[in-house]
């Protein structure tokens, strides 16, 4: 078969992206005097239903007191075709970073095109007009609507919906018994797009390159050469140890509570600012050299905790989080 | 020249006629209501109804002349929805419709033509208990016989309902909904005012204490310093935020205000110093039970709280979380502190059908619907939107509420509306952080 299974619900989202742009249509009468005489809030829903669910929700009781509450809104959708020329490479990867420590991967989309029809019944033609009025001025000819249309990419697109026509029908003439109606249809183009599946990949954290000094690639190598990310602060809040004093911008030996568990030649973390530990001068005392990793010297009180930053940090490095490099080169006989 | 020693109908004879149609009608028909169209408005331009309200309905004697059931296309589902297309055609008397009706709406001066049943005028059809509207008045069936007419043939189809106004309708259950209607909550039991005290220091405001914190504040209370001294001022804030850990050299200081429970915005009175970013967070009070916790995302530069991002508004913020003394005052020897009263429940009983009033936006609409139980009275056509926290009062009754909380999405037409479930389900995946043009403004 084609691939692994996904639905990612763009059609659909497209249908309640549509339904919402019309949900929120009032009609308004005035009296003479200007003054509203009353409100109507026009009730929309999408005409395609199953007639048993129908019957059921709308004729609950097997009989309705009015043939019908006007005015209502009706839209459907009325097509899907593929649109050529917003046809895009099918091999360009949209990637973004997962919170798993991972990236999520999705090809390029196909352009559809999802045609709608908007009608609106209503008794008289003013209060139709009302309504047409209230739609017209924000298609100039198209309304960009913005989608979320795939969750797990957190992919929002503008979506153009495009009014391409208007129609109107009064049917009045006739026998005084028919029915009058007043109807407007509006045909509408939402030029979305429809994604496949998405993929994950963890992140790169090993790069390693041999070097040969033969054509035989079977031949042991000579060199290698291996790079993993490092952490420039600290990530798991490990603290080691606290502050047994306050420390001002300036202060170069620092006094912890306990500095056995601080190894020499390392970095460590107090408040925002890293520091690189050179010296062990005295019992619970560190030489520091200050402001490390791009940091700034800042003031900290005593019992702000000292972290460590060293291989455990390096660990939970994620893509999102600025890194260093530790790099290591073997050489082979 | 017709044969003169023959008559073709005296005026005995035409008596004789209508009243046999009458005994006719009245061993053979059915009461019926009939309802006469108001005309209130007019448009010249299109020639249709503005305004119309049924008001009125007299009880009638008719024939139904379909008795074998309704005519028409029956039930029929269409794009917009179950469309019922029933038919009837009624037969009713003359005289009778003058001696009854006709009086009476030659005296209305909305009703266009009261000699004769109006065509839009309304039967209330017991059988079914339908409402049918008059297409067309015929009243040459029979034709002219003995010289004169004695019925009127109303031919009949159901209304087609456009939220049309009058006492008719009032009433009526499936159709209340349609049109506009908001339900407004107001509280079911008062809430409960804070109250607290201060402690003075070289005569000036030095501590405020919350001693009841209050609860159903539909924003933060006002509170007043009361005391011998002058110029100390105070606020209380519905909700105390601050920044938790972090070991900083100087805390920082953050207000947020809070309004129907929702924290709309926070303000950095003071970013503090010497945070450690990875370990500070945004301490927020509790909310009232079942309230949700807003979320806030702080920025820390160097230390120092710059700015706090609400990404959760949250809810249940109603009761005074904090007292903040904005100016200490001088010369006080005592002090009070005074804290505006909570909102309260309902007061009164509100009658069905009267009008309401807005005591600080003006709004008016019509009561159609009260649930004492629930603490909700649904309101139709409004002429503005009610403002939360305002008093609403009935014309007739007198009763008042204060409005704790509204639902306006959900109203009219609840056979035919998925104007609320596209809104709740666009929601998710609609961005209209510039604006929505087409929805309800927030």
């Amino acid at each position: 078969m084609l691939g692994t299974y996904t639905y990612n619900q763009i059609i659909r989202k497209c249908v309640i992206g549509f339904g919402t742009l019309f949900n929120d249509i009032e009609v308004r009468k005035n009296n003479a005097d200007g003054s509203t005489y009353s409100r109507m809030k026009v009730p929309l829903a999408y005409g395609s239903r199953q007639k048993f669910l129908a019957r059921l929700e709308q004729q609950a009781d097997l009989n309705q007191k009015v043939a019908i509450t006007l005015p209502r809104l009706s839209f459907e959708m009325t097509g899907v075709s593929y649109d050529a020329s917003r046809k895009l490479s099918a091999i360009t990867l949209n990637l973004k970073a997962d919170t798993t420590n991972a990236v999520k991967k999705q090809y390029a989309p196909v352009p559809y095109n999802v045609d709608f029809e908007l009608n609106i019944i209503s008794k008289t033609n003013d209060d139709a007009i009302e309504i047409v009025e209230q739609i017209l001025p924000y298609f100039q000819p198209s309304y960009n609507m913005t989608i979320k249309l795939v969750d797990a990419m957190e992919e929002f697109r503008d979506v153009p919906v495009v009014l391409n026509s208007v129609n109107y029908t009064d049917d009045y003439e006739g026998s005084m018994d028919d029915r009058k109606l007043t109807l407007f249809t509006l045909q509408f183009t939402a030029k979305t797009y429809i994604f496949g599946p998405v993929g994950t990949s963890g992140p790169i954290k090993k790069a390693k390159v041999d070097y040969h000094t033969e054509v035989d690639l079977t031949a042991p190598r000579r060199v290698s050469y291996q790079v993993t990310p490092a952490a420039v602060s600290d990530k798991n809040k490990d603290a080691t140890t606290e502050l047994a004093e306050k420390i001002t911008k300036t202060t170069l030996v620092i006094e912890v509570l306990d500095s056995t568990d601080i190894p020499l030649k390392t970095y460590i973390e107090i408040g925002n600012e890293v520091m690189y530990v050179k010296s062990k001068p005295a019992t619970n005392k560190l030489g520091v050299r200050r402001a490390q990793k791009n940091t700034s010297a800042a003031e900290a009180v005593a019992g702000t905790p000292v972290d460590l930053i060293n291989a455990a940090d390096d660990a939970l490095l994620d893509s999102s989080d600025d890194f260093g490099f530790n790099e290591m080169t073997s050489f082979y006989g | 020249m017709r044969n003169v020693f023959f008559t073709h109908g005296t005026r005995n004879e035409q008596f004789l006629q209508q009243n046999l149609v009458e005994e006719y009608l009245k061993m053979f028909g059915m009461d019926i209501l009939y309802i006469p169209r108001q005309l209130i408005r007019k448009d010249g331009v299109f020639n249709e109804e503005i305004i119309s309200e049924f008001d009125d309905s007299y009880i009638i004697e008719a024939y139904l002349e379909n008795n074998e059931g309704f005519q028409g296309g029956g039930d029929l589902l269409t794009k917009f929805g179950i469309r019922q297309t029933d038919e009837i055609t009624m037969v009713i008397s003359q005289q009778r419709f003058s001696d009854l009706i006709s009086q009476f709406l030659l005296l209305d001066t909305d009703v266009e033509v009261g000699e004769r049943p109006q065509e839009g005028d309304l039967i209330y059809f017991p059988l079914s208990s339908n409402y049918f509207e008059i297409k067309f008045v015929e009243h040459e069936e029979p034709f002219y016989q003995l010289g004169k007419g004695y019925i009127f043939k109303l031919q009949c189809e159901l209304f087609e309902y456009q939220d049309e106004q009058g006492d008719i309708f009032e009433g009526d259950e499936d159709l209340v909904d349609t049109g506009y209607t908001v339900k407004h909550y107001y509280l079911p039991q008062n809430g409960i005012s804070a109250t607290g005290s201060a402690s003075l220091y070289n005569g000036a405001l030095e501590q405020l204490y919350i001693s009841e914190n209050g609860s159903k504040y539909i924003e933060a209370p006002t509170v007043t310093i009361g005391g011998d001294g002058t110029g100390a001022t105070a606020s209380a804030y519905l909700i105390n935020i601050t920044v938790s850990g972090g070991t900083p050299t100087k805390s920082a200081v953050i207000r947020g205000t809070v309004k129907e429970g929702t924290l709309r915005s926070v303000k950095i009175v003071d970013g503090g110093e010497g945070y450690d970013e990875d370990r500070a967070t945004i301490a927020i009070s509790a909310p009232a039970a079942g309230g949700v916790v807003p979320t806030l995302v702080p920025t820390f530069t160097k230390g120092k709280l710059t700015a706090i991002n609400i990404t959760g508004e949250g809810s249940g913020y109603k009761s005074v979380a904090l007292l903040d003394i904005d100016t200490p005052g001088t010369g006080y020897t005592n002090a009070t502190v005074q804290i505006s009263a909570a909102p309260v429940g309902i007061t009164g009983s509100f009658k069905i059908g009267e009008s309401v009033t807005g005591g600080s936006t003006g709004a008016v609409a019509q009561l159609v619907e009260w649930d004492a139980q629930e603490a909700w009275i649904k309101l139709k056509s409004p002429t503005g939107t009610f403002a939360i926290g305002e008093t609403i009062m009935g014309s007739t009754s007198g009763a008042t509420i204060i409005l704790d909380n509204r639902d306006e999405m959900a109203s009219t037409d609840t056979k035919y509306y998925e104007n609320v479930a596209f809104e709740d389900l666009g929601d998710d995946i609609i961005d209209f952080t510039e604006t929505n043009p087409f929805g309800v403004a927030t």
